[in-house]
């Protein structure tokens, strides 16, 4: 069975290198040859290099094929008039014509069913693309008339959604597809190209939306993975726009309709749609929700239909899923998006921000993207003072067991707030409890007994911004914070105690510090005085078993650096 | 009027009467009157008003502007003279001249008479002044001879310091005749008289005889001339005479003087040996010049009482802990300080490094070191040499691997030894590029401390332990040599420690981690407010406990020795870590959760239970899932939790609000395990602490009221033209006045230097003018001289030839 890549060659030669079509029948033999087993690869790099050979050989043939008109479906043929010979020539026509689709079957076959990264799949989808090309030109129903092989995309579509490469199919760290053949596709086809956009998202729609077919492929559709990979397809910048003039068309003469942007916007919006009602796994959750406002409200042609979806995530409370309520944090942004932009009304906003200050807000990544909008939410002037006492409050709660990352977008954010709201000021200076030399006896009293029966009335559980008594409670938090250990935290946390003289804070300055950044600065610091070294001398760094059972009397002035570890 | 100036003149000056005829018959009538004092005080004014009137120019004048007529320019009565430049020129030129004159008179000139009289140079003094003074003068000297008349004790002195006052007029005699008169006579037995005037004015041979004979006859001129010729001659000879005297003499003494010398210094003469010397000489030279060379014994430094020793030490740790306390508050170092330390460093390199050698000897008798001094007793010096030996054949070691190659030969016990020979072997002062390698070797002996600290060594504790110890020591006493290096390599380890931590998460870390903590806290200050080494190297530990994710008692083990370095590190400055607060929540609720941590529900706790954690256990062991080491992690949180609340957060103003989440954490952990009794203890101190809290609103922004500044226009109420400064300081005020008038003094100063040197200046081209002219004008006396001469022969010679051609 096995033909050498010189047996190939010669083959190919004969059928390519005549204009006689006496070697067609050995095009079965080649496309025969056209079968392998995966497992082969690992073992024998040739059995690679012989196939992706062959399909190069094959793709060389139909391109002669067509270049002969041997698969059109006009009878018609330039030079060949004699009405005797259209049936014959129909017939070959046709025989031609099912070589062909079995060869193409091969092919997306080959992009469906290979679990395993060869270079021989790219071949495959480069090839289909340029049969793609070939296929509009010559399958027009008239010379020079507009066509582009819908059918044949569609079919392309539904190899890629078949493909499946066992390991590194889904990327842990945003839940994208990383399906090597989906990537080269998107890369080379689908970005630059947009009448292949076009002709995608109707296809993908019809997919999606496929009546007849059983339930079992919509859902295949709606699936995780299926949904991983449509967020790969999407997830870039050079969709079809009327802004976009970059792009380009891939088939020498497309159909009038891709210029329709409406209709785009309109299909892309069903199949996002669909999509979103579908499964989705938590990373790609986020992924999605992080480019919501950039990548995908933009390209909606009514971007409220995304309402829902983002009303459900953002009332997502943290105990549906154990990470960290970080959905409905991303959900603000795409949220913010629509109530700027399309008027949306959302009832209780600040109480749900409010509840949105957690403990874990402090450790997670996305703070500075949180923090960024809650400054846009907050600048209104015209918010109740209670209100600001409360968010002040509560982020200063939060920052005393937050990373200095965190205490550093805290900190000029309060100070911000209290220039905003000079009322706030009486929780970091309250002159009733002022002491003053000069105050008589009983003032002094009156001062002592307001002292003593002073409690603190916030209440960190309430949920309501508005009645959580933060008005009237200090924010010790923040006095405590210029104890801080890292010198530059404590020094800004002590603009608190200082005259309020400066402007607002640039928040930019401060969002995107991080331990990484930190320590980034302290190591490149040069060395121009030498550290102090410490004094006290140690007789061992970590404390003895053995001593600290039998002679801890014996020995107390043995001193030990770490008394509650030992080797 | 017209005419010329002349014409002019002479006509006011009779029109004032003072030329003329017209007085002539008024004279004649009254001849007796003598014209009177006024008169000729009139008449000099009027004199001077005229020639003012006709030297327009040698008068300044300004304009009265007070005066309501002077609306007219021209108008010359409204001019009001302020001063005479011409006068004042020719003044301070006459002056200058003076003054030049008796520059010049006393020029090249030495000696010469100083007038000492007092005040007579002082042009300042009255002539009043003068005189007052030098009568106190006189009258103050008096009182002093008589103070000295009675004086008995200071005789010697009066006659010994100044003859001149002598009070009594005392003459010293001899036999009854004044020795002064001796003198005298000595005098002229030498041949000099004894008073040269005298010599000229009386003429000793005949004046005798005149003056005895009666009024002395005034000689004539060439008589007197004659005379001096003689004595002239007389004294020349003289000279000659003795000079001639003098040069033979000192020849003399020139051919004389070796036999001189030899006699007064008998030693420098001794002819010199020029024999080779022998042995003993030689041998005796070089002990000598090493004795020479060797230092002198100096008095030692007293041996210091105990008391003495204590009380320095003490001063010494109170210095250095307001140093540490004024570094933890951040203020800038002091620069005294700071060169103080570079000083030490300098001045006292080479004799540290002999303290340094002491204190390792120290080191090596010190009690870590024991079991292995008793082990070897006898063999020990032997045992060093050999490892000595060894050592030397060896460079010192450049890196870890290098170190390790080193090590191998040598049992585990004695690589401490090893390494203080190294270090003893390269020694700074032994050879150059010694300090760098040890420099080297400190980093390596960090890491080397590090990578032992991560093998496992759970079947050899004790020794381990001893040798990490003596290992550490040393790295300590090196640190204070070489803290540039070890820093540095502190700093880089930091980096591979994070970079590891981002990329592997915790199974990255390993306890050589923890001990590289360790081991910064005993060494640097880490109560700074900002250090280089601790203050990153803190920021790392709390990256790490917060960012770890508390799911295994593994996790949990590493996270409770962080937190205890980490509270280590603020026992002194005792700053708040919210990253320990943050790790407390989660390690304690995560020994809540019995499924990710798998802690059995029935623990029980009893008194037994220690709280040490064993390192070797954390990383080496598998069996950290047991519940004994369950118990002691848990025990270990909370007792670090308690030095963390009763140390560090109970002074913060917060106190109330960092101990709410801890509270509850610790009341689920008493319903989870009812044995655990330190827990119940706990929460009764958070709520005993919270009672002592002052926790009153904060009054942050009580500052001091701030001064609006005012930019009112400055307007004087009681402006005075005359006034120069409205300044109410008194003394500001009298600066300025004093500060002015120097200025103006100092101008005036400068100028009339410069005109001084002017003056010179043009003095000294006349002089030279002057000197030019005399010269040309003997030049033509004498070629005038001459030509007349000349003339005069040729005329003598024509005659001569006409003679005798009219002879012939």
């Amino acid at each position: 069975m096995a033909m050498s890549i010189d047996d190939i060659k010669a083959t190919a030669k004969k059928i390519t290198s005549s204009n006689e079509r006496t070697h067609y029948n050995s095009i079965i033999t080649l496309l025969n040859e056209f079968e392998y087993d995966q497992a082969s690869f690992q073992d024998n790099e040739l059995v690679e290099q012989k196939l992706r050979f062959l399909v190069v050989a094959l793709f060389q043939i139909f391109k002669k094929m067509f270049a002969r008109n041997d698969l059109s479906m006009s009878t018609k043929r330039p030079g060949a008039n004699n009405n005797t010979a259209t049936v014959p020539l129909a017939k070959f026509n046709e025989w031609c014509r099912k070589i062909y689709i079995s060869f193409k079957m091969k092919l997306l076959a080959t992009i469906g069913n290979l679990t395993i990264e060869t270079s021989l799949a790219l071949d495959c989808l480069d090839l289909y693309m340029q049969l793609l090309e070939l296929e509009s030109v010559h399958f027009a129903s008239k010379k020079d008339a507009a066509f582009f092989p819908n059918k044949t995309l569609k079919a392309l579509i539904v190899a890629l959604w078949k493909s499946n490469i066992n390991e590194n199919e889904i990327d842990p760290s945003n839940g994208q597809s990383a399906n090597y053949i989906l990537l080269e596709f998107l890369e080379k086809y689908y970005k630059p190209f947009v009448d292949i956009q076009y002709y995608f998202q109707s296809e993908f729609n019809l997919l999606l939306e496929d009546k007849d077919s059983s339930t079992s492929t919509t859902e295949q559709y709606t699936s995780m993975k299926s949904a991983a990979k449509w967020v790969t397809l999407m997830n870039h910048d050079s969709h079809m726009d009327s802004t976009t003039e970059e792009l380009e068309v891939f088939v020498s003469n497309p159909p009038q309709a891709i210029e329709n942007e409406s209709k785009f916007k309109s299909l892309l919006e069903k199949n996002w749609c669909a999509i979103l009602n579908g499964e989705l796994s938590l990373q790609l959750y986020k992924t999605i929700l992080t480019v919501l406002h950039k990548r995908i409200i933009p390209h909606f042609h009514t971007p409220t239909k995304l309402m829902d979806f983002l009303t459900d995530s953002y009332n997502l409370s943290n105990d549906d899923m154990d990470q960290n309520g970080i959905i409905p944090i991303l959900a603000l942004n795409g949220l913010f998006e629509l109530m700027v932009k399309n008027n949306l009304e959302y009832p209780n906003f600040y109480q749900k921000l409010y509840q949105l200050l957690t403990p874990q807000l402090m450790h997670v990544k996305y703070r500075p993207r949180f923090f960024r909008l809650m400054d846009v939410f907050l600048a209104s002037t015209h918010v109740s003072v209670h209100l600001v006492a409360s968010f002040i409050k509560r982020l200063a709660r939060l920052s005393l067991s937050a990373p200095p990352s965190a205490i550093v977008i805290v900190i000029p954010f309060i100070y911000n707030l209290l220039k905003k709201h000079p009322n706030c000021m009486i929780m970091i200076h309250n002159p009733k409890y002022l002491y003053d030399p000069f105050q008589t006896p009983e003032q002094q009293n009156e001062l002592k007994l307001a002292k003593s029966q002073y409690e603190d009335p916030f209440n960190m559980e309430e949920q309501d911004p508005e009645s959580t008594n933060a008005f009237g409670s200090s924010l010790w938090e923040m006095d405590t914070l210029t104890q801080h250990y890292h010198p530059n935290v404590a020094s800004l946390a002590k603009v608190f105690s200082q005259p309020f003289k400066k402007m607002n804070y640039n928040m930019e300055d401060f969002l995107d510090w991080g331990y990484d950044s930190l320590l980034a600065a302290e190591s490149s610091r040069k060395l121009k005085i030498l550290p102090v070294l410490e004094y006290e001398t140690f007789d061992s760094i970590l404390a003895n078993e053995t001593i600290d059972q039998k002679e801890e009397e014996d020995t107390p002035d043995k001193s030990v650096y770490l008394s509650s570890v030992s080797w | 009027m017209a005419g010329s100036q002349l014409k002019k003149l002479k006509a006011t000056l009779k029109e004032h009467g003072l030329t003329g005829q017209a007085n002539i018959k008024k004279n004649k009538k009254n001849t007796k009157r003598k014209a009177t004092e006024y008169d000729r005080e009139e008449k000099v004014r009027v004199i001077n008003k005229i020639r003012e009137q006709f030297n327009p120019f040698e008068v300044k004048a300004t304009r009265d502007k007070r005066n309501e007529k002077s609306k007219d320019k021209n108008n010359t009565s409204n001019r009001v003279a302020v001063g005479k430049p011409g006068i004042s020129k020719q003044i301070g030129e006459e002056q200058r001249k003076q003054s030049y004159e008796a520059r010049k008179l006393i020029q090249n000139k030495r000696g010469g008479l100083v007038d000492r009289r007092f005040g007579e140079r002082d042009k300042n003094l009255t002539e009043e002044e003068k005189m007052l003074e030098r009568f106190t003068r006189e009258r103050q000297s008096q009182s002093k001879k008589k103070q000295n008349l009675y004086n008995l004790e200071d005789d010697e002195n009066v006659y010994g310091d100044d003859d001149d006052i002598n009070p009594f007029d005392i003459t010293l005699t001899h036999g009854g005749v004044a020795l002064a008169t001796e003198t005298g006579f000595l005098d002229e037995d030498n041949g000099l008289p004894l008073n040269k005037r005298a010599g000229l004015y009386d003429d000793s041979a005949d004046g005798s005889a005149l003056g005895q004979s009666g009024p002395a006859r005034k000689k004539t001129k060439t008589e007197v001339m004659k005379e001096v010729i003689a004595k002239s001659k007389h004294y020349k000879q003289e000279r000659q005479k003795t000079q001639a005297a003098l040069e033979d003499k000192i020849d003399d003494l020139d051919e004389n003087f070796d036999d001189i010398m030899s006699a007064l210094m008998p030693t420098q003469t001794k002819p010199k040996s020029i024999q080779p010397k022998s042995n003993i000489d030689i041998e005796y030279d070089t002990k000598f010049r090493e004795l020479n060379s060797d230092q002198r014994a100096v008095p030692s430094d007293r041996t210091k009482t105990e008391e003495e020793l204590k009380n320095e030490a003490e001063e010494k740790k109170k210095k250095l802990e307001q140093q540490r306390l004024d570094r933890m508050k951040g203020m800038v170092e002091n620069e005294d300080g700071e060169e103080h330390g570079v000083e030490d460093l300098d001045d006292g390199f080479w004799s540290n490094d002999d303290e340094n050698e002491n204190m390792e000897d120290e080191l090596a008798n010190s009690d870590d070191d024991v079991n292995f001094d008793t082990d070897k007793n006898e063999t020990d010096a032997d045992e060093n040499d050999r490892i000595t030996k060894k050592v030397q054949s060896f460079n010192c070691p450049t890196t870890h691997d290098e170190l390790l190659n080193v090590l191998e030969s040598y049992s585990f016990k004695e690589h401490p030894i090893v390494i203080k020979k190294i270090i003893k072997l390269y020694q700074p002062k032994l050879a150059e590029g010694n300090k760098e390698r040890l420099g080297k070797l400190t980093g390596i002996l960090l890491r080397h401390i590090m990578f032992i600290a991560g093998q496992d060594y759970s079947s050899f504790i004790k020794d381990f332990e001893a040798v990490t110890n003596s290992l550490v020591a040393i790295l300590k006493t090196l640190s204070e040599k070489y803290n540039q290096s070890l820093s540095e390599e502190a700093r880089n380890i930091l980096i591979e420690i994070q970079e590891r931590f981002k990329l592997h998460h915790f199974a990255g870390l390993s306890n050589s981690d923890l001990i590289f903590f360790i081991i910064t806290g005993t060494i640097f200050s880490t109560s700074d407010m900002y250090h280089l080494v601790a203050t990153p190297s803190a920021l790392l530990i709390s990256e790490i406990l917060e960012q770890m994710k508390y799911n295994t008692v593994d996790k949990v083990a590493y996270g409770a020795i962080l937190a205890q370095i980490s509270l280590k590190y603020q026992r002194i400055s005792k700053r708040f870590v919210p990253e320990l607060l943050y790790f407390f929540e989660k390690s304690l609720s995560a020994c809540l959760d019995s499924k990710t941590m798998k802690i059995e529900n029935g623990l029980t706790f009893s008194k037994d239970d220690k709280h040490i954690l064993k390192l070797h256990i954390i990383s080496h062991g598998n069996d950290t899932k047991d519940t004994k080491f369950q118990k002691t992690l848990i025990l270990n949180l909370l007792n670090s939790l308690e030095t963390a609340i009763s140390t560090i957060w109970k002074e913060l103003s917060a106190f109330p609000e960092i101990c709410i989440p801890i509270k509850n954490v610790l009341q689920s952990l008493l319903t989870r395990f009812p044995s655990l009794n330190i827990t119940s203890q706990l929460i009764e101190k958070i709520e005993r602490l919270m009672k002592f809290n002052e926790h009153v609103p904060l009054t942050m922004q009580n500052h001091k009221p701030m001064a609006i500044p005012s930019h009112a226009p400055k307007f004087e109420e009681n402006f005075n033209p005359n006034k120069k400064s409205y300044d109410p300081d008194v003394r500001r005020n009298e600066i300025n006045k004093m500060k002015a008038q120097l200025k103006k003094e100092r101008k005036f100063t400068m100028k009339e230097l410069r005109k001084d040197t002017r003056f010179e200046a043009r003095q000294r081209i006349d002089e030279k003018k002057k000197d030019a002219e005399q010269y040309h004008a003997k030049m033509a006396h004498i070629y005038n001289t001459i030509s007349t001469e000349e003339g005069a022969e040729k005329n003598k010679y024509e005659r001569e030839r006409k003679l005798r051609s009219g002879k012939k």
